[in-house]
């Protein structure tokens, strides 16, 4: 569904991808794990074509995408849940909901609207409140539902549940199981390496730009790398 | 009272066309982090565009709307030729780039149009006055005021029931995420040039009603005093580019009448004081734009 070919990202004269390749079945939750820094959120902001690729190829079901920008790649059904959550502060629960159909016909009365406030009562209850005043885990929630607007197959999630009550983080792995029978593919970022190991079907660890290991999430939850750097010794309060 | 209100009148209709000029700034600065300062020179446009036009024996309404296409377009155009290709500088460079277009355009008037003010004399409906219950008001400044209102509401509307409104709106907020929620970066760019050209097209009708003559560096002063509101009102709030607007109208209109005529030289003085006095004590100014989300 989707395939990353020696992808490199640069920032002037930092290189923070150096040439990773991954790929995504359709139908797939595929992790990627790995320290602050180590590319991640770049990575996702690449395929995104956010940030510009100075090398390699992303293609979409097929489709070369580099280059397309944005708006094309959400109209051609990738979208991206960002890191921080970054809804619009100072506009409605439901104004941002709105933008994030903005590349479909119907966005003004987009039956996905209907379908996600009755997934998410609480947001259909706050829709004219500013997105701002929210609480984290509901702004975790309009910013995954924002990104659902687009009716996405494939959903990019940076750190949903950074930040976020234990509780609420449950929740979120939960939609991110549910997301998956309903056909979604996702790529996930996570800090939170056991949930994201239980949760996904395949993982990728990226180290400094480069990828260190790659799995299933099963054996890599015996493997001695992530054992070490993340299961097992790390050091308090360590992320 | 009569007096009272005639100094309302005033007051609020000289605000509105500053209110209307701070808007043009205001939506640029919430959208690209910088003030363009060239801003003024789209008042000039329109004047020069207005006044040829009405030379060729085009009538005064027509001619005002190619005006305005005018005015807009070259917003346009500002944004196309000069601070596209330097997106994702830092906002200090597009300034001093704002300050180079405003000084080339003020040099290209003086050549092509001479230094010399042009007369330029409105329409009889546009320089008249009337007396209401005893009270003198100018026709300019009743349309003045109608304009300015009818435009705050329509911009209001435009921002919040379109398309591109609300696209307008998410972009002054947050560029990245508006670029992921599927919405074009250089129509966003190319929309905000457009109705601040737009704004300062009619705010242009307005300031020249007052003035009557169209010359190269006419821009100068209502930007400068657009420029403050800007900032009293709060940089890159749109409520309070109105209100900073509206705030310095009251101002000057107050300052006028309260100062001895030997002291009205200080005018000026006193309002740009205004300025530094809310730069050190609320920075943020009368109504702060939402702060920028962390990145």
């Amino acid at each position: 569904m989707l395939k990353v070919d020696n992808l490199i990202v640069r920032y002037g004269p930092i290189e923070a991808v150096k040439g990773i390749s991954f790929d995504i079945n359709e139908g797939e939750i595929v992790s990627l794990l790995g320290p602050n820094g180590s590319g991640k959120t770049s990575t996702l902001n690449a395929i995104m074509g956010l940030v510009a690729a100075k090398g390699g190829s992303i293609k979409l079901a097929g489709e070369d995408i580099i280059g397309q920008g944005t708006a094309q790649i959400v109209r051609r059904g990738m979208t991206l849940s960002p890191e921080g959550r970054r809804v619009f502060p100072q506009l409605s629960v439901e104004k941002n909901l709105l933008l994030g159909a903005m590349t479909q016909k119907d966005w003004r009365n987009s039956p996905v609207l209907d379908r996600l406030y009755q997934r998410f009562p609480i947001l259909k209850e706050r829709r004219t409140q500013l997105a701002g005043t929210l609480s984290g885990g509901e702004q975790q929630m309009l910013a995954v539902a924002r990104a659902l607007m687009s009716r996405p197959r494939v959903l990019l999630l940076d750190e949903p549940s950074l930040g976020l009550a234990p509780k609420i983080v449950q929740e979120n792995f939960d939609l991110i199981r549910q997301l998956r029978t309903e056909g979604l593919t996702i790529l996930l970022v996570e800090q939170n390496v056991f949930q994201s190991l239980a949760v996904s079907d395949r993982v990728y660890v990226l180290e400094n730009g480069r990828i260190a290991a790659s799995g299933n999430s099963a054996e890599m939850m015996n493997s001695d790398l992530v054992r070490n750097s993340y299961l097992g010794i790390a050091a308090p309060g360590a992320a | 009272m009569e007096l009272f209100i005639q100094y309302a009148v005033n007051a609020l209709s000289l605000g509105g066309i500053y209110a209307l000029i701070a808007l043009g700034l205001a939506i640029v600065f919430s959208i690209f982090g910088f003030i363009n300062f060239a801003h003024g020179e789209l008042l000039t446009i329109f004047g020069y565009v207005l006044f040829y036009a009405m030379s060729a024996g085009i009538p005064f309404i027509p001619a005002v709307a190619i005006g305005l296409a005018a005015s807009m377009l070259v917003a346009m155009l500002m944004e196309r030729v000069a601070f596209r290709p330097m997106r994702g500088a830092n906002p200090m460079t597009l300034l001093v780039t704002s300050f180079a277009i405003s000084g080339a355009l003020q040099v290209i008037f003086q050549i092509g149009f001479g230094a010399q003010p042009k007369p330029l004399p409105m329409p009889g409906y546009l320089s008249g006055a009337f007396t209401i219950g005893g009270i003198y008001v100018g026709a300019a400044q009743i349309i003045s005021i109608v304009v300015v209102t009818v435009l705050i509401v329509a911009l209001n509307v435009f921002l919040n029931r379109t398309k591109f409104g609300l696209a307008l709106l998410a972009s002054a907020q947050d560029f990245d995420i508006a670029r992921l929620m599927g919405i074009r970066a250089n129509a966003i760019y190319s929309v905000a040039f457009a109705i601040s050209g737009l704004l300062a097209g009619v705010a242009a009708i307005l300031w020249i009603s007052l003035r009557g003559s169209v010359d190269p560096t006419m821009g100068f002063n209502p930007l400068v005093k657009a420029f403050v509101a800007t900032i009293v009102g709060g940089m890159g709030s749109l409520t309070g580019a109105v209100a900073g607007g509206f705030f310095l109208g009251v101002m000057e209109v107050a300052l006028q009448i309260a100062l001895p005529p030997d002291y009205l030289i200080f005018r000026d003085p006193i309002i740009l004081s205004t300025l530094i006095a809310f730069l050190l004590f609320r920075p943020a100014g009368l109504i702060p734009a939402a702060r920028s989300p962390v990145k």
